[in-house]
Parts: C-alpha cells; sequence; structure tokens
C-alpha cells in the first residue's frame, strides 16, 4: 500500500542514491585536483573479484536449493563453472603486464590482494546499511503505541 | 625465474662493489632495497616488489661470517621463492639467457634472501659483496607463505563458510559448532600482527582488530535502543535504552577519532591501507543508503513523518561527516589522500555492485535453465462420477445437518 504521494517515486529513490554520490566525488575532484588514478584497474579488479566470489558464494546457496530437488548436480556444476571462469578470466587479465596490476609482485599476489581488498568495501557496505536501517529500526520501535483508528462507515 | 636471477645477481655482485659494498663494513638487508631504487630510478622496470625489512632486533652478520661454510652449508639445499612483498627486486634486460659457467664443483652460486627472497648458497666471490643476512629471520620468512595459509587464508574461508552455516544450517548442533569455528578463526584473522607479521595481509588482521572496537559499541547500542521499545516478548528496561544511546555515541565518537585524532589505525608504518580504503567507501555510500532508505520510508510507511525525519538526518549527519573530512585533515590522513581514496572508494563500490549484479543474472540464468530441464509433473485425469456423487452427498450432509447423527 503506498501514499498518495508515491508518484515518481522511483525517480526520486534513483536521485536520493547518486545526489550524495554526486556532490562527495565533485568535493574530492575539487580538493584533489584530479581523478583518481588507477580507477578503471580499481574497477575492473573489483568487478572480477566480486562476480568470482559471489559464484562460489552463491554455489553455497545450491546445496539448501538441493534439499527441496533431492541434490541436483547440473545448477551446481554450472555456478562451479562460472566461478572457474571468473577466476580464469581475472588470472588471464592479471598476466596480461601491467594491464590491472596494482603495485604487486605477481598475479598471485594481485589476486589475494583483489580478495581482501573485496571484503573491506563489502565490510564497509554492509556497516553503511547495518548502521541505516538499525537506526530506523530503533525508531520504529520507540514509537510510542497508536490508537487504532477504525474509519466511519 | 630462478636462473634468470641467478643472472640478475651476478650482475648486481660486480656493481654492488662499486655502488654500495664497500661503503659499509656491515651493511643491512635493507641497501639492497636502495638498490632496487637506484636501478627503477635509472629506468629498469622491476617486475616485483623490491626487499623489504629486516628483524632489526636480531644482529647482522658480517661478511667474514656470512662466507663462513659452516652457515652456508646448512642453507646449501634450501630454494624457494616466497609469495610475499620482499621477492625479486629488478628485472634488468627482460629473461637473461643463463648459461652454467661453473665448471668447478667447488663453486656454488649464491643468492639473497631476505624478507620473501631466494634461498642461499655459497659462492667464493660473495663475502667482498658487503650485505649482510640474518639466520633465524631467513628461517621464519621462508615458513611464513605457509604460515599465512594456515592462520590467515583458511580462517577467512572458514568464518564465511562458518557463517554461512550458522544462519542456513537446520541443525543446532551445527550452527553451534559453525559459530564457535567462525569466531575462533576470526580471532585468527585478528592476531596475524603477531603471528603472520611478515604477510602483507597482516594489516587486514590489524585493520579488523581496530574495527572491533566501535563494532561493538554500535551493534549493541542499536540493538539495546531497538528491542527496549515496544516490543510483546522479552523487552528490555529504559535503563538499556539510555545504554544503548550512549554505546552508540561511543562507538560514533570512536570513529570519528580513528580519523581526525591520534587513534588512527597505523602498520606498520603508515595509515593501515585498509582503514583508508574502509572508512571512505563507508562515508561515500552510507549517506546515499540513508537517503535512499528516507524515500522509501515515506513512499511505503503510513503515518512514518518522524522516522523518516529521523532517517534523513541521520543520512545529512553522514554526508556532512564525509564532507568534513574531504575539506579538512585528518590527524595522520591528508585531505588530498582521503580524496584520492573516495575515488577509488566510488571505483571498488560500482565494480563491487557489477560483478555482484552479473553472478546474481548467472545465477538466475543457471536455475531457470536446469528448472526448464525438467521433466514437467504428470498430471492427473479429472474427478470420475463416482467422485463428485460421493462429494456432493457429503456436502450435501453438512450443509443440512443430514439425517444422521455425527456419530
Amino acid at each position: 500500500m503506498r501514499n498518495e504521494t508515491s508518484q515518481g517515486w522511483p525517480l526520486r529513490f534513483l536521485m536520493a542514491l547518486v545526489l550524495p554520490f554526486v556532490v562527495l566525488l565533485a568535493t574530492a575532484r575539487i580538493v584533489t585536483g584530479d581523478v583518481g588514478s588507477g580507477m578503471l584497474v580499481r574497477f575492473v579488479n573489483s568487478a572480477l573479484t566480486s562476480f568470482t566470489l559471489a559464484s562460489f558464494m552463491l554455489m553455497v546457496m545450491l546445496f539448501v536449493y538441493g534439499d527441496r530437488r533431492k541434490r541436483p548436480v547440473a545448477p551446481f556444476l554450472g555456478m562451479l563453472g562460472a566461478g572457474v571462469l571468473g577466476a580464469m578470466i581475472t588470472a588471464l587479465f592479471l598476466s596480461q603486464g601491467d594491464l590491472l596490476m596494482e603495485a604487486n609482485g605477481s598475479v598471485r599476489a594481485q589476486m589475494l590482494s583483489n580478495a581482501v581488498r573485496f571484503s573491506t568495501s563489502l565490510l564497509a557496505l554492509m556497516l553503511a546499511v547495518c548502521v541505516c536501517f538499525g537506526a530506523l529500526f530503533a525508531t520504529v520501535m520507540n514509537r510510542g503505541i497508536r490508537p487504532l483508528q477504525f474509519e466511519e462507515e | 625465474m630462478f636462473t634468470s636471477t641467478i643472472d640478475q645477481f651476478e650482475f648486481l655482485c660486480t656493481l654492488a662493489r662499486c655502488v654500495v659494498g664497500l661503503a659499509r663494513f656491515r651493511a643491512s638487508v635493507e641497501d639492497v632495497h636502495s638498490l632496487g631504487r637506484l636501478f627503477s630510478a635509472v629506468g629498469f622496470r622491476t617486475w616485483e616488489t623490491t626487499v623489504t625489512g629486516h628483524d632489526s632486533t636480531e644482529p647482522s652478520l658480517t661478511p667474514a661470517e656470512f662466507g663462513g661454510s659452516s652457515l652456508l652449508d646448512a642453507l646449501h639445499g634450501v630454494q624457494g621463492v616466497l609469495a610475499s612483498r620482499g621477492a625479486v627486486t629488478l628485472d634488468l634486460t627482460g629473461t637473461l639467457h643463463h648459461v652454467d659457467t661453473y665448471q668447478s664443483a667447488h663453486k656454488g652460486r649464491v643468492y639473497m634472501l631476505s624478507a620473501g627472497c631466494f634461498a642461499l648458497k655459497k659462492r667464493t666471490a660473495f663475502p667482498s659483496l658487503g650485505w649482510t643476512i640474518k639466520p633465524p629471520s631467513l628461517v621464519r620468512t621462508m615458513v611464513s607463505p605457509w604460515l599465512s595459509v594456515f592462520l590467515f587464508w583458511i580462517p577467512g574461508v572458514v568464518v564465511v563458510a562458518g557463517g554461512l552455516l550458522a544462519l542456513l544450517s537446520k541443525r543446532a548442533m551445527v550452527r553451534r559448532a559453525a559459530g564457535v569455528m567462525a569466531a575462533v578463526s576470526l580471532l585468527a584473522i585478528i592476531t596475524t600482527p603477531w603471528t603472520v607479521p611478515s604477510s602483507p595481509s597482516s594489516a587486514f588482521g590489524h585493520f579488523l582488530g581496530s574495527l572491533l572496537g566501535p563494532l561493538v559499541f554500535l551493534g549493541v547500542g542499536l540493538y539495546s535502543i531497538t528491542f527496549s521499545g515496544n516490543i510483546p516478548v522479552g523487552q528490555l528496561s529504559p535503563t538499556d535504552r539510555v545504554t544503548g544511546f550512549v554505546m552508540v555515541a561511543l562507538g560514533s565518537a570512536w570513529l570519528l577519532a580513528m580519523h581526525w585524532w591520534s587513534i588512527t589505525p597505523t602498520y606498520p608504518d603508515t595509515v593501515n591501507t585498509y582503514w583508508v580504503m574502509f572508512w571512505s567507501t563507508f562515508l561515500l555510500v552510507s549517506p546515499a543508503v540513508g537517503a535512499g532508505l528516507m524515500v522509501l520510508v515515506g513512499v511505503f510507511g503510513h503515518q512514518r513523518q518522524r522516522e523518516r525525519n529521523l532517517i534523513g538526518v541521520l543520512s545529512m549527519a553522514l554526508f556532512l561527516i564525509g564532507l568534513l573530512a574531504l575539506l579538512f585533515d585528518g590527524s595522520s590522513l591528508g585531505r588530498e589522500a582521503f580524496g584520492q581514496a573516495v575515488w577509488l572508494a566510488f571505483a571498488d563500490v560500482v565494480g563491487l555492485l557489477a560483478g555482484l549484479g552479473a553472478a546474481l543474472l548467472v545465477f538466475g540464468a543457471v536455475l531457470v535453465v536446469y528448472e526448464r530441464q525438467l521433466v514437467p509433473p504428470v498430471t492427473s485425469s479429472g474427478p470420475s462420477k463416482e467422485h463428485l456423487d460421493r462429494v456432493s452427498f457429503v456436502l450435501h450432509q453438512h450443509v443440512d445437518g443430514g439425517e444422521h447423527d455425527e456419530e
């Protein structure tokens, strides 16, 4: 059930998500005088690492799915293939010289560094979500009991 | 890799005699690091990181001591390239063609060992080089890659797997055991600055340990505030509510102090890289999450103006903290460095979400393809006339009360 003022809410929601990013990044641009170097490299590393690790974690979820379907092998193999493909693509790009290397000594060091950076970013994202949702629940639960109002027929 | 490095090192020997080797009679391992920077400065690419420091508490060896056969014989058979920070320093002319020019059985080859370098063998020309090593560190650095696997990476996998099992498993004993294993593994990761200090990943353990305090305060505080409200069962006391507010305030102040006061996580000599990543990502994302939540509460909530305003205030406060961090220097982290970190955090977040989205798409596609391949269930034939007559008889009895007793 939505409020009467809910028209156009997807656009407002999108603007609410994007606007803080834009202002903070613009301020960072003014302070540093330049866009951060190595952004594309970091983006690609982060995308490949998150795809690979998420594929392996979703593969674990398939065990729960398998309980309902008498443990089929096919989807499990599918996600395993996706994870392995992600790892292979990462290793392929990292081995192409300085294409995706970030001051790490070897392909293995860069892959391990990517995994740790992924964990750090994920932790920050989870804390941001938990703080906001935790504050919301705290305010909702600490509101006084409202009397029920029945509309007159 | 060994053979090309041997040639590189032999080239280094001759060059070092003129540049570094005779400068001091007792030279530490960092001299190689300096030499690495020298070659980098004149344009020779470094494929890998240069040698890092050694354990300063142990006395360094003189070249004469180093050349002693009793020492080197013990190390003669040790070989291995360690995947840590101190690996091969230089790639002078690409991969050199290595030809075994040593005809004598008495001559061996000398490599240099440091935090993550090669094994050491004996060479008669080495004592004039002037570099030193420290044997106890040598053994420790040779073992440290395996230590980091058993004390960091395996516990990392156990934390994730144990956490998932603790949440998803149907059996209580499995959930309890998985939770205990995850907690022990987390402790192992946090103690890596002491157990495997030579591993670069120990900085992550230091970061987690630094973050544990404020996270506990924030989590327990929010829990106390939430469950001291209008909860029908298990409501906490009003005192817990006050305690919750105090803990949230302390946790928030702790996080702010880690940026603007003297308790910034530092490991080993500079600000912890993972702390910078975490803080920039958190301050970049949290205002957006708060603002989006405010819009959703306004759209889907009914008479939730107060809650919407409070979330809006929280979002604005987090946004202002991020803005202040960009405009004013922290105690150890300048605003320019923080600004760079914010840009990289943006790339990290976008990449993370893109990768997660792609993985979820693949997950959905795998399930759809599998479900479509399943044999559809056998459809049964419709009810027969006898079934319909029986059903109508039973319905008639229940609706009309029937002529028979229910007994």
